[in-house]
């Protein structure tokens, strides 16, 4: 059987008693780019949160390469990688100076070269050193890329990670996730992203799952139903 | 191992709260000016002098402060939310406890620079020798204590949109203790009491508590 990145069981998560998210099962194998579908309000958003450790469930349970997302360890942080709808930059600072802090953090070798060659990739090392306050939201989620791929993540949740990207945006973006899993030498890298952009799905995702209401309405996947 | 890790990454994350702080001025600034109106005003209200104003001073001095603080403190982590910072570091392996310390830290940095500024400014309206080390160990210990416990109340206060006008309602009958006992030991140094000692241990217990018990609780704030 393949190895699984992420697995989650009767997954539920309520707001003031409404589920956002009801019962989901999902078995995700290592390694796949999964593309988490539907319209606003199905759930996507919430079952990102949950497994980035930023929001707890109501009921079921969810891990990440074997790591519980309910207990929030460290050794969980250290793999995944999240892009979120807002981007979650200092604006003040430059990307250099975001970047570094969050290298710090993470623990990052060779941090300059990291750097370098991560903002070449999004196309904004010539704006290294401008205040991220002055970018546009392109410019912006350019470098939110960057951020998430910073530590060589196993696992990379995103949601709506085109918002804002112009058609080289998006290049960059289909190729940053194609090209991470060769970057990689051990673990493949498993990307699970919420998009409205079903156009562009062919593009980069091994598979799909589609909620509807905070319940699955289609995958490709193996599903629990139960 | 771990806690070097994390005393390492402490100090980067107070560097670049330093750093983001000293940008955008906002906080400090309003902090800086509410607490130089308010002194002037006292000073031409009050028309202090001699041993009047010995009586006076710790009362003005520490509602000064205290008020100037909830200015400086109360949208702590309101910029770091809305830009997504907040969130960026809980997903990172930093320790919630360490967000926390760095924060306070900055604010209790920014804070002692608008007071100790206030004290020189008030020795020359007040004709008092206000700048001097007694009672900068005075000011230094419960600006930890109130800072403490105001920028751990402005976490909890982040879901709540009132922008920040809850942290006085919230913060101020917890800071009663504490503020009781700054004042008396500062009362006690301006008068040159030999009693100072008892104020300050208390001052120091009530400080210790607040910095504790605010760090325990900031992981369970949001």
């Amino acid at each position: 059987m393949q190895d699984l990145a992420i697995e989650t069981n009767r997954l539920t998560r309520r707001y003031n008693g409404l589920p956002a998210l009801n019962r989901v099962s999902l078995q995700i194998p290592s390694g796949s780019k999964i593309a988490l579908l539907g319209n606003n309000g199905s759930g996507k958003t919430t079952l990102l949160t949950i497994l980035s450790t930023l929001l707890q469930p109501s009921e079921g349970s969810a891990t990440i390469l074997g790591y519980d997302v309910a207990k929030k360890s460290t050794a969980l942080r250290n793999i995944i990688g999240v892009i979120q709808h807002q981007p979650m930059l200092y604006e003040n600072f430059s990307p250099v100076e975001d970047l570094e802090l969050f290298a710090k953090i993470y623990r990052v070798p060779d941090v300059d070269e990291q750097i370098k060659r991560l903002l070449t990739s999004v196309g904004i090392w010539h704006l290294r050193t401008e205040a991220i306050g002055t970018f546009s939201r392109g410019q912006k989620q350019r470098l939110m890329i960057a951020k998430a791929l910073l530590h060589k993540p196993k696992v990379l949740l995103l949601d709506e990670p085109e918002i804002g990207l112009d058609q080289n945006g998006l290049r960059v973006l289909d190729e940053l996730i194609l090209r991470c899993e060769q970057e990689e030498d051990s673990t493949p890298i498993t990307v699970l992203a919420a998009t409205h952009r079903e156009d562009r799905v062919d593009t980069w995702a091994t598979g799909f799952v589609r909620l509807e209401h905070g319940k699955i309405i289609e995958t490709t996947l193996s599903e629990n139903t139960g | 191992m771990i806690f070097t890790i994390q005393l390492e990454i402490g100090v980067r994350l107070l560097n670049a709260n330093l750093k983001q702080a000293w940008r955008d001025k906002t906080n400090w600034m309003t902090a800086g000016m509410f607490a130089i109106t308010a002194l002037l005003l006292y000073s031409f209200a009050f028309n202090l002098t001699g041993g009047l104003v010995r009586n006076l001073l710790p009362g003005v001095i520490w509602t000064v402060f205290l008020f100037s603080g909830i200015f400086a403190t109360a949208q702590s982590f309101q910029q770091d939310r809305q830009n997504g910072i907040l969130d960026a570091l809980k997903i990172s392996p930093i320790h919630p406890m360490t967000i926390y310390i760095a924060k306070t830290l900055a604010n209790i940095f920014m804070l002692l620079l608008i007071e100790f500024a206030l004290l020189l400014g008030a020795t020359i309206l007040f004709s008092e020798p206000l700048f001097v080390p007694q009672l900068i160990i005075i000011v230094t210990i419960g600006t930890i204590g109130y800072t403490a416990l105001s920028t751990l109340l402005s976490a909890i206060n982040l879901d709540r949109n009132n922008g920040g006008l809850l942290l006085p309602v919230l913060a101020l009958p917890l800071l009663v203790p504490l503020l009781i006992a700054a004042v008396e030991a500062t009362s006690a140094s301006l008068q040159q009491e030999a009693g100072t000692a008892p104020w300050i241990l208390l001052l120091s217990l009530f400080t210790i508590w607040s910095a504790a018990i605010a760090t325990l609780m900031f992981p369970l704030a949001d």
